[in-house]
Protein backbone atom coordinates (compact mmCIF):
# COMPACT_ATOMS: atom_id res chain seq x y z
CA UNK A 1 0.00 0.00 0.00
CA UNK A 2 1.32 3.20 -0.90
CA UNK A 3 1.21 6.29 1.28
CA UNK A 4 -0.44 8.95 1.30
CA UNK A 5 1.63 11.81 -0.09
CA UNK A 6 0.79 14.91 1.87
CA UNK A 7 3.40 17.14 1.02
CA UNK A 8 1.57 18.91 -2.38
CA UNK A 9 -0.73 19.50 0.43
CA UNK A 10 2.01 21.44 1.89
CA UNK A 11 3.21 23.33 -0.59
CA UNK A 12 -0.68 24.31 -2.09
CA UNK A 13 -1.78 25.67 1.43
CA UNK A 14 1.31 27.61 1.62
CA UNK A 15 0.58 29.02 -1.75
CA UNK A 16 -2.89 30.10 -0.80
CA UNK A 17 -1.20 31.29 2.58
CA UNK A 18 1.05 33.48 0.76
CA UNK A 19 -1.52 34.40 -1.85
CA UNK A 20 -3.79 35.92 1.74
CA UNK A 21 -0.51 37.36 3.22
CA UNK A 22 0.52 39.41 -0.37
CA UNK A 23 -2.96 40.75 -0.79
CA UNK A 24 -5.64 40.10 1.97
CA UNK A 25 -4.03 42.08 4.56
CA UNK A 26 -4.92 45.49 3.21
CA UNK A 27 -1.56 46.21 2.62
CA UNK A 28 -1.85 46.54 -1.14
CA UNK A 29 -5.33 47.73 -2.01
CA UNK A 30 -5.56 46.14 -5.52
CA UNK A 31 -8.65 47.00 -8.41
CA UNK A 32 -6.16 44.23 -10.47
CA UNK A 33 -5.62 41.85 -8.09
CA UNK A 34 -7.48 39.59 -5.44
CA UNK A 35 -7.12 37.53 -2.44
CA UNK A 36 -8.63 34.31 -2.22
CA UNK A 37 -11.47 35.26 -0.27
CA UNK A 38 -12.89 36.97 -2.54
CA UNK A 39 -12.23 35.10 -5.30
CA UNK A 40 -13.82 31.72 -3.84
CA UNK A 41 -17.19 33.75 -3.05
CA UNK A 42 -16.97 35.01 -6.63
CA UNK A 43 -16.49 31.44 -7.72
CA UNK A 44 -19.41 30.54 -5.36
CA UNK A 45 -21.59 33.29 -6.85
CA UNK A 46 -20.84 32.09 -10.69
CA UNK A 47 -21.49 28.55 -9.67
CA UNK A 48 -24.86 29.63 -8.00
CA UNK A 49 -26.56 31.72 -10.73
CA UNK A 50 -25.16 29.60 -13.29
CA UNK A 51 -23.03 31.98 -15.45
CA UNK A 52 -19.97 29.67 -15.42
CA UNK A 53 -22.07 26.71 -16.76
CA UNK A 54 -23.51 28.17 -19.87
CA UNK A 55 -19.71 29.44 -20.18
CA UNK A 56 -18.38 26.33 -19.46
CA UNK A 57 -20.77 25.00 -22.27
CA UNK A 58 -20.14 27.30 -24.90
CA UNK A 59 -16.44 26.60 -24.42
CA UNK A 60 -16.68 23.11 -24.33
CA UNK A 61 -18.64 22.70 -27.50
CA UNK A 62 -16.54 24.31 -29.63
CA UNK A 63 -13.76 22.59 -28.40
CA UNK A 64 -15.07 19.35 -28.77
CA UNK A 65 -16.75 20.18 -31.91
CA UNK A 66 -13.47 21.08 -33.42
CA UNK A 67 -11.55 18.29 -31.88
CA UNK A 68 -14.12 15.92 -33.94
CA UNK A 69 -13.09 17.54 -36.80
CA UNK A 70 -9.45 17.91 -36.70
CA UNK A 71 -9.08 14.67 -35.20
CA UNK A 72 -10.77 13.05 -38.23
CA UNK A 73 -9.20 14.58 -40.75
CA UNK A 74 -6.17 13.61 -38.95
CA UNK A 75 -6.97 10.32 -38.52
CA UNK A 76 -8.47 9.86 -42.21
CA UNK A 77 -4.92 11.25 -43.43
CA UNK A 78 -2.57 9.98 -41.22
CA UNK A 79 -4.16 6.14 -41.77
CA UNK A 80 -4.11 6.88 -45.64
CA UNK A 81 -0.52 7.87 -45.90
CA UNK A 82 0.55 5.07 -43.60
CA UNK A 83 -1.16 2.68 -45.65
CA UNK A 84 -0.52 4.15 -49.25
CA UNK A 85 2.95 5.54 -49.27
CA UNK A 86 2.76 8.04 -52.06
CA UNK A 87 -0.30 9.73 -49.95
CA UNK A 88 2.14 9.88 -47.18
CA UNK A 89 5.01 11.35 -50.07
CA UNK A 90 2.64 13.85 -50.60
CA UNK A 91 1.61 15.32 -47.78
CA UNK A 92 4.70 15.70 -46.04
CA UNK A 93 5.52 18.63 -47.71
CA UNK A 94 2.60 20.58 -47.00
CA UNK A 95 2.19 19.11 -43.71
CA UNK A 96 5.92 20.50 -42.66
CA UNK A 97 4.84 24.10 -44.31
CA UNK A 98 1.33 24.34 -42.49
CA UNK A 99 1.98 22.97 -39.19
CA UNK A 100 4.14 25.64 -37.85
CA UNK A 101 1.47 28.24 -38.40
CA UNK A 102 0.03 29.09 -35.00
CA UNK A 103 -3.25 28.56 -35.13
CA UNK A 104 -4.61 31.51 -33.10
CA UNK A 105 -3.28 33.53 -36.01
CA UNK A 106 -5.75 32.32 -38.45
CA UNK A 107 -8.84 33.70 -36.05
CA UNK A 108 -8.36 37.09 -38.40
CA UNK A 109 -9.00 35.35 -41.44
CA UNK A 110 -11.51 32.77 -39.84
CA UNK A 111 -13.07 35.79 -38.86
CA UNK A 112 -13.50 37.95 -41.88
CA UNK A 113 -14.63 34.56 -43.49
CA UNK A 114 -17.46 32.94 -41.10
CA UNK A 115 -17.84 35.86 -38.88
CA UNK A 116 -17.56 35.76 -35.08
CA UNK A 117 -19.10 32.92 -32.88
CA UNK A 118 -18.95 28.88 -32.81
CA UNK A 119 -18.20 28.20 -36.65
CA UNK A 120 -15.25 30.20 -36.45
CA UNK A 121 -14.01 28.91 -33.27
CA UNK A 122 -14.39 24.70 -34.63
CA UNK A 123 -12.34 25.40 -37.45
CA UNK A 124 -9.60 27.21 -35.76
CA UNK A 125 -9.57 24.35 -33.19
CA UNK A 126 -9.90 21.96 -35.64
CA UNK A 127 -6.64 23.41 -37.96
CA UNK A 128 -4.37 23.09 -34.65
CA UNK A 129 -5.82 19.58 -33.75
CA UNK A 130 -5.40 17.90 -37.20
CA UNK A 131 -1.69 18.73 -37.67
CA UNK A 132 -0.79 16.81 -34.55
CA UNK A 133 -3.37 14.17 -34.96
CA UNK A 134 -1.74 13.10 -39.17
CA UNK A 135 1.46 13.07 -37.71
CA UNK A 136 0.66 10.78 -34.41
CA UNK A 137 -1.90 8.51 -36.66
CA UNK A 138 0.98 7.99 -38.98
CA UNK A 139 3.30 7.25 -36.19
CA UNK A 140 1.01 4.82 -35.04
CA UNK A 141 0.92 3.15 -38.58
CA UNK A 142 4.24 2.78 -38.43
CA UNK A 143 4.72 0.74 -35.08
CA UNK A 144 1.88 -2.09 -36.44
CA UNK A 145 3.53 -5.28 -36.80
CA UNK A 146 4.91 -5.84 -40.13
CA UNK A 147 3.94 -9.58 -39.60
CA UNK A 148 -0.10 -8.50 -39.27
CA UNK A 149 0.50 -6.30 -42.53
CA UNK A 150 1.47 -9.82 -44.09
CA UNK A 151 -1.17 -11.68 -42.77
CA UNK A 152 -3.68 -9.14 -44.63
CA UNK A 153 -1.65 -9.40 -47.70
CA UNK A 154 -1.57 -13.13 -47.81
CA UNK A 155 -5.25 -12.81 -47.42
CA UNK A 156 -5.55 -10.21 -50.12
CA UNK A 157 -7.68 -7.81 -48.00
CA UNK A 158 -8.59 -4.73 -50.09
CA UNK A 159 -7.55 -1.17 -48.07
CA UNK A 160 -10.66 -0.95 -46.17
CA UNK A 161 -10.42 -4.37 -44.82
CA UNK A 162 -6.94 -3.77 -44.24
CA UNK A 163 -7.59 -0.68 -41.95
CA UNK A 164 -11.09 -1.88 -40.41
CA UNK A 165 -9.72 -5.25 -39.53
CA UNK A 166 -6.24 -4.85 -38.97
CA UNK A 167 -4.76 -1.70 -39.00
CA UNK A 168 -7.33 -0.22 -36.41
CA UNK A 169 -7.50 -2.30 -33.90
CA UNK A 170 -3.80 -2.25 -33.56
CA UNK A 171 -3.17 1.52 -33.74
CA UNK A 172 -6.49 1.92 -30.85
CA UNK A 173 -4.04 2.41 -28.13
CA UNK A 174 -2.18 5.08 -29.85
CA UNK A 175 -5.18 6.73 -30.65
CA UNK A 176 -6.11 7.27 -27.66
CA UNK A 177 -3.44 8.43 -26.38
CA UNK A 178 -3.52 10.99 -29.34
CA UNK A 179 -6.97 11.70 -28.50
CA UNK A 180 -6.27 12.93 -25.02
CA UNK A 181 -3.33 14.86 -26.41
CA UNK A 182 -5.72 16.94 -28.65
CA UNK A 183 -8.58 17.20 -26.67
CA UNK A 184 -5.84 18.98 -24.30
CA UNK A 185 -4.74 20.95 -27.28
CA UNK A 186 -8.18 22.12 -28.39
CA UNK A 187 -9.73 23.55 -24.98
CA UNK A 188 -6.41 25.59 -24.89
CA UNK A 189 -7.26 26.97 -28.44
CA UNK A 190 -10.85 27.18 -27.74
CA UNK A 191 -10.20 29.33 -24.27
CA UNK A 192 -7.58 31.06 -26.17
CA UNK A 193 -10.09 32.03 -29.36
CA UNK A 194 -12.64 33.28 -26.84
CA UNK A 195 -9.67 35.93 -24.82
CA UNK A 196 -8.45 36.98 -28.28
CA UNK A 197 -12.05 37.86 -29.89
CA UNK A 198 -14.60 35.18 -30.17
CA UNK A 199 -17.41 36.62 -27.57
CA UNK A 200 -18.54 34.23 -25.98
CA UNK A 201 -17.50 30.94 -23.87
CA UNK A 202 -15.17 30.84 -20.55
CA UNK A 203 -11.93 33.00 -22.34
CA UNK A 204 -14.73 35.75 -23.10
CA UNK A 205 -15.60 35.87 -19.70
CA UNK A 206 -12.15 36.05 -18.22
CA UNK A 207 -11.64 39.39 -20.99
CA UNK A 208 -14.63 40.49 -19.77
CA UNK A 209 -14.16 40.47 -15.98
CA UNK A 210 -10.65 41.79 -16.77
CA UNK A 211 -11.68 44.69 -18.15
CA UNK A 212 -14.39 45.53 -15.55
CA UNK A 213 -12.08 45.87 -13.02
CA UNK A 214 -13.27 42.37 -11.23
CA UNK A 215 -10.23 40.55 -10.43
CA UNK A 216 -11.52 38.59 -8.19
CA UNK A 217 -14.20 37.22 -10.98
CA UNK A 218 -11.01 37.03 -13.38
CA UNK A 219 -9.15 34.65 -11.12
CA UNK A 220 -12.09 32.13 -10.43
CA UNK A 221 -12.60 32.04 -14.02
CA UNK A 222 -8.79 31.10 -14.31
CA UNK A 223 -9.16 28.35 -11.81
CA UNK A 224 -12.64 26.94 -13.84
CA UNK A 225 -10.87 26.80 -17.23
CA UNK A 226 -7.83 25.12 -15.38
CA UNK A 227 -10.13 23.07 -13.38
CA UNK A 228 -12.02 22.38 -16.86
CA UNK A 229 -8.31 20.86 -18.59
CA UNK A 230 -7.76 19.09 -15.30
CA UNK A 231 -11.34 17.09 -15.84
CA UNK A 232 -11.37 16.31 -19.60
CA UNK A 233 -7.24 15.13 -18.94
CA UNK A 234 -8.97 12.62 -16.17
CA UNK A 235 -11.96 11.57 -17.65
CA UNK A 236 -9.51 10.62 -20.75
CA UNK A 237 -6.90 8.60 -18.95
CA UNK A 238 -9.77 7.28 -17.11
CA UNK A 239 -11.61 6.24 -20.15
CA UNK A 240 -8.63 5.20 -21.52
CA UNK A 241 -7.58 2.57 -18.61
CA UNK A 242 -11.22 1.22 -19.08
CA UNK A 243 -10.68 0.61 -23.10
CA UNK A 244 -7.52 -0.38 -23.01
CA UNK A 245 -7.10 -3.55 -20.10
CA UNK B 1 22.65 12.25 -48.01
CA UNK B 2 20.85 11.44 -51.93
CA UNK B 3 17.92 9.68 -49.83
CA UNK B 4 17.80 13.26 -47.78
CA UNK B 5 18.10 15.18 -51.01
CA UNK B 6 14.89 13.24 -52.46
CA UNK B 7 12.94 13.73 -50.24
CA UNK B 8 13.48 17.52 -49.99
CA UNK B 9 13.15 17.61 -53.78
CA UNK B 10 9.16 15.64 -53.47
CA UNK B 11 8.69 17.45 -50.48
CA UNK B 12 9.25 20.92 -52.38
CA UNK B 13 7.23 19.22 -55.52
CA UNK B 14 4.08 18.88 -53.16
CA UNK B 15 4.22 22.27 -51.90
CA UNK B 16 4.49 23.40 -55.52
CA UNK B 17 1.51 21.46 -56.48
CA UNK B 18 -0.05 23.56 -53.40
CA UNK B 19 0.93 26.43 -54.61
CA UNK B 20 -0.23 26.05 -57.89
CA UNK B 21 -3.98 24.59 -56.86
CA UNK B 22 -4.02 27.58 -54.98
CA UNK B 23 -2.81 30.19 -57.81
CA UNK B 24 -5.22 28.24 -59.94
CA UNK B 25 -8.66 28.37 -57.06
CA UNK B 26 -7.56 32.00 -56.59
CA UNK B 27 -7.48 33.04 -60.42
CA UNK B 28 -10.62 31.03 -61.21
CA UNK B 29 -12.63 32.51 -58.04
CA UNK B 30 -13.44 29.11 -57.04
CA UNK B 31 -12.70 30.74 -53.10
CA UNK B 32 -14.46 34.55 -52.90
CA UNK B 33 -11.53 36.70 -54.07
CA UNK B 34 -12.42 38.97 -50.97
CA UNK B 35 -11.34 35.93 -48.63
CA UNK B 36 -8.71 34.44 -49.83
CA UNK B 37 -6.06 36.01 -52.07
CA UNK B 38 -3.51 35.19 -55.33
CA UNK B 39 -0.39 33.79 -54.20
CA UNK B 40 1.29 36.44 -56.43
CA UNK B 41 -0.06 39.11 -54.99
CA UNK B 42 0.85 38.00 -51.33
CA UNK B 43 4.14 37.64 -52.99
CA UNK B 44 4.24 40.52 -53.85
CA UNK B 45 3.63 42.11 -50.88
CA UNK B 46 6.38 40.00 -49.15
CA UNK B 47 8.87 41.78 -51.55
CA UNK B 48 7.54 45.01 -51.30
CA UNK B 49 7.39 44.67 -47.18
CA UNK B 50 10.97 43.75 -47.25
CA UNK B 51 12.13 46.25 -49.66
CA UNK B 52 10.81 49.20 -47.87
CA UNK B 53 11.36 47.56 -44.33
CA UNK B 54 7.82 47.37 -43.00
CA UNK B 55 7.74 43.72 -42.80
CA UNK B 56 11.32 43.68 -41.77
CA UNK B 57 10.74 45.01 -39.00
CA UNK B 58 7.62 43.48 -37.84
CA UNK B 59 9.11 40.25 -38.15
CA UNK B 60 12.11 41.10 -36.24
CA UNK B 61 10.06 42.44 -33.29
CA UNK B 62 8.16 38.73 -32.96
CA UNK B 63 11.50 36.95 -33.63
CA UNK B 64 13.18 38.51 -30.74
CA UNK B 65 10.31 38.52 -28.92
CA UNK B 66 10.29 35.02 -29.00
CA UNK B 67 13.79 34.33 -28.67
CA UNK B 68 14.10 36.46 -25.42
CA UNK B 69 10.74 34.40 -24.11
CA UNK B 70 12.39 31.31 -25.01
CA UNK B 71 16.13 31.36 -23.50
CA UNK B 72 14.34 32.73 -20.39
CA UNK B 73 11.95 29.75 -19.91
CA UNK B 74 14.86 27.56 -21.01
CA UNK B 75 16.75 28.63 -18.60
CA UNK B 76 14.92 29.16 -15.79
CA UNK B 77 13.15 25.39 -16.71
CA UNK B 78 16.60 23.74 -16.82
CA UNK B 79 17.55 25.62 -13.75
CA UNK B 80 14.26 24.52 -11.55
CA UNK B 81 13.87 21.42 -13.51
CA UNK B 82 17.10 20.08 -12.34
CA UNK B 83 16.63 20.80 -8.65
CA UNK B 84 12.93 19.44 -8.87
CA UNK B 85 14.46 16.32 -10.66
CA UNK B 86 17.63 15.91 -8.66
CA UNK B 87 16.16 16.34 -4.96
CA UNK B 88 13.51 13.31 -4.32
CA UNK B 89 11.77 16.06 -1.27
CA UNK B 90 11.19 19.01 -3.83
CA UNK B 91 9.54 15.81 -6.66
CA UNK B 92 7.10 14.83 -4.22
CA UNK B 93 6.15 17.70 -3.10
CA UNK B 94 6.18 20.40 -6.36
CA UNK B 95 5.75 17.71 -8.93
CA UNK B 96 1.66 17.27 -8.12
CA UNK B 97 1.16 21.11 -7.76
CA UNK B 98 3.42 21.29 -11.18
CA UNK B 99 0.61 18.81 -12.90
CA UNK B 100 -2.46 21.06 -11.21
CA UNK B 101 -0.86 24.26 -13.38
CA UNK B 102 -0.04 22.34 -16.03
CA UNK B 103 -3.40 22.74 -18.02
CA UNK B 104 -3.83 25.86 -17.57
CA UNK B 105 -4.14 27.25 -20.83
CA UNK B 106 -1.36 30.18 -20.81
CA UNK B 107 -3.18 32.38 -22.85
CA UNK B 108 -5.23 33.09 -20.27
CA UNK B 109 -2.58 34.30 -18.15
CA UNK B 110 -2.75 37.40 -20.11
CA UNK B 111 -5.59 39.31 -18.45
CA UNK B 112 -3.61 39.00 -15.34
CA UNK B 113 -0.44 40.12 -16.31
CA UNK B 114 -1.95 42.89 -18.11
CA UNK B 115 -3.23 43.78 -14.77
CA UNK B 116 -0.38 43.83 -13.25
CA UNK B 117 2.38 44.86 -15.36
CA UNK B 118 -0.04 46.83 -17.87
CA UNK B 119 0.55 46.97 -21.78
CA UNK B 120 4.25 46.83 -22.20
CA UNK B 121 7.00 44.52 -23.22
CA UNK B 122 7.57 43.24 -20.01
CA UNK B 123 3.96 41.69 -19.91
CA UNK B 124 4.56 39.94 -23.07
CA UNK B 125 7.60 38.44 -21.67
CA UNK B 126 5.95 37.33 -18.58
CA UNK B 127 3.41 35.69 -20.17
CA UNK B 128 5.83 34.02 -22.52
CA UNK B 129 7.98 32.93 -19.62
CA UNK B 130 4.93 31.23 -17.21
CA UNK B 131 3.40 29.76 -20.65
CA UNK B 132 6.40 28.16 -22.64
CA UNK B 133 8.02 27.26 -19.34
CA UNK B 134 6.25 24.00 -19.17
CA UNK B 135 7.49 21.81 -21.91
CA UNK B 136 11.40 22.94 -20.78
CA UNK B 137 10.52 22.35 -17.04
CA UNK B 138 9.06 18.97 -17.15
CA UNK B 139 11.24 17.78 -19.66
CA UNK B 140 13.64 18.50 -17.55
CA UNK B 141 12.51 16.70 -14.35
CA UNK B 142 11.93 14.04 -16.26
CA UNK B 143 15.34 13.98 -17.58
CA UNK B 144 17.02 14.57 -14.53
CA UNK B 145 14.90 11.66 -12.38
CA UNK B 146 15.22 8.91 -15.07
CA UNK B 147 19.06 8.47 -14.45
CA UNK B 148 19.77 4.93 -14.53
CA UNK B 149 20.22 3.47 -10.70
CA UNK B 150 23.37 1.74 -11.42
CA UNK B 151 24.70 5.19 -12.38
CA UNK B 152 23.55 6.74 -9.16
CA UNK B 153 25.48 4.01 -7.86
CA UNK B 154 28.55 4.73 -9.78
CA UNK B 155 28.34 7.74 -8.60
CA UNK B 156 28.21 7.23 -4.97
CA UNK B 157 31.19 4.94 -5.89
CA UNK B 158 33.20 7.60 -6.62
CA UNK B 159 32.55 9.30 -4.05
CA UNK B 160 31.21 12.40 -6.47
CA UNK B 161 29.72 15.99 -5.18
CA UNK B 162 26.20 16.64 -5.92
CA UNK B 163 27.39 19.18 -8.58
CA UNK B 164 30.36 16.79 -10.15
CA UNK B 165 27.50 14.24 -9.99
CA UNK B 166 24.94 16.62 -12.22
CA UNK B 167 27.34 17.70 -14.32
CA UNK B 168 28.88 14.43 -15.40
CA UNK B 169 26.48 11.86 -14.92
CA UNK B 170 22.75 13.40 -14.73
CA UNK B 171 23.32 16.18 -17.25
CA UNK B 172 24.16 14.44 -20.12
CA UNK B 173 21.42 11.97 -19.46
CA UNK B 174 18.88 14.65 -19.13
CA UNK B 175 20.01 16.57 -22.61
CA UNK B 176 18.06 14.65 -24.91
CA UNK B 177 14.46 15.19 -23.11
CA UNK B 178 15.73 18.70 -22.33
CA UNK B 179 16.56 19.85 -25.90
CA UNK B 180 12.95 17.86 -26.75
CA UNK B 181 11.38 20.16 -24.06
CA UNK B 182 13.08 23.74 -25.14
CA UNK B 183 12.04 22.39 -28.66
CA UNK B 184 7.92 22.36 -27.78
CA UNK B 185 8.98 25.67 -25.14
CA UNK B 186 9.98 27.54 -28.84
CA UNK B 187 6.98 26.40 -30.57
CA UNK B 188 4.90 27.73 -27.47
CA UNK B 189 6.79 30.74 -27.43
CA UNK B 190 6.17 32.05 -30.83
CA UNK B 191 2.30 31.27 -30.59
CA UNK B 192 2.38 32.89 -27.10
CA UNK B 193 4.10 36.18 -28.99
CA UNK B 194 1.51 36.33 -31.54
CA UNK B 195 -1.68 36.03 -28.76
CA UNK B 196 -0.04 38.98 -27.32
CA UNK B 197 0.28 40.77 -29.89
CA UNK B 198 -3.11 40.23 -31.03
CA UNK B 199 -4.51 40.98 -27.71
CA UNK B 200 -2.67 44.16 -26.97
CA UNK B 201 -2.36 45.81 -29.94
CA UNK B 202 1.99 45.68 -29.55
CA UNK B 203 3.72 45.91 -32.56
CA UNK B 204 4.89 42.78 -34.11
CA UNK B 205 3.29 39.90 -36.64
CA UNK B 206 0.11 39.50 -34.47
CA UNK B 207 -1.02 42.69 -34.70
CA UNK B 208 -0.12 42.89 -38.28
CA UNK B 209 -2.16 40.18 -38.88
CA UNK B 210 -5.64 41.48 -36.88
CA UNK B 211 -4.62 45.25 -38.71
CA UNK B 212 -4.84 43.99 -41.88
CA UNK B 213 -7.96 41.78 -41.38
CA UNK B 214 -9.59 44.85 -40.25
CA UNK B 215 -9.09 46.80 -43.57
CA UNK B 216 -9.37 43.56 -45.37
CA UNK B 217 -6.30 43.52 -46.64
CA UNK B 218 -5.41 40.18 -47.57
CA UNK B 219 -2.82 40.16 -49.35
CA UNK B 220 -1.46 41.84 -46.07
CA UNK B 221 -2.88 39.06 -43.95
CA UNK B 222 -1.60 35.96 -45.69
CA UNK B 223 1.91 37.58 -46.10
CA UNK B 224 1.79 37.75 -41.91
CA UNK B 225 0.57 34.09 -41.71
CA UNK B 226 3.49 33.01 -44.76
CA UNK B 227 5.82 34.73 -41.74
CA UNK B 228 4.42 33.06 -39.33
CA UNK B 229 4.73 30.14 -40.90
CA UNK B 230 7.94 30.38 -42.15
CA UNK B 231 9.54 31.36 -38.37
CA UNK B 232 8.24 28.57 -37.17
CA UNK B 233 9.64 26.21 -39.92
CA UNK B 234 13.31 27.83 -39.80
CA UNK B 235 13.48 27.91 -35.84
CA UNK B 236 12.40 24.45 -35.62
CA UNK B 237 15.30 23.35 -38.24
CA UNK B 238 17.96 24.94 -36.55
CA UNK B 239 17.18 23.71 -32.93
CA UNK B 240 16.50 19.73 -34.99
CA UNK B 241 19.75 20.80 -36.62
CA UNK B 242 21.59 21.12 -33.17
CA UNK B 243 19.73 18.34 -31.36
CA UNK B 244 21.55 16.50 -34.19
CA UNK B 245 25.23 17.96 -32.97
CA UNK B 246 24.78 17.45 -30.06
CA UNK B 247 23.38 13.89 -29.60
CA UNK B 248 25.96 12.77 -31.91
CA UNK B 249 27.30 10.89 -29.53
CA UNK B 250 24.23 9.21 -29.00
CA UNK B 251 24.15 6.81 -32.75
Amino acid sequence: MKRFNWRPLVVVAALILAWQWALGGGKLVSDTLAPPGPVAAALFEMLRDGSVLQASFQTLLAALLGLALGAGIGTALGLASGILPPVGTAIRGPVEVLRPLPAIALVPLMTIIFGLGLDMEVYVVAFAVVWPSIILTQTAVRHVERRLLEVADVLELSYLARIRKIVLPAILPRLVVMLRFTAAIALLIAVTVELVSNPWGLGHEMMVASQDMAPARMIAFLFVITAIGWCLNWALVTAERHLLP
Amino acid sequence: MSRRLRNLATDLAAISCLLVLWYVAAAASWVPPAFVPSPVAVYQRLISGFADGSLLVETARTVIAMLAGWFACSLLGIVVGSIIGIWPLARQSLGPVLEIFRPMPPAAVIPIAIAIFGLSPEMSLVVVLFGAIWPALLATVHGFSSVEPRLKEVGQALTLSPLAFIWKIALPNATPDIIAGMRLSLVVSLVLVVITDMITGQPGLGSLVVLASRTFDMAGLFAGLVLLSLIGLVSNAAIVAVERRLLAYQR
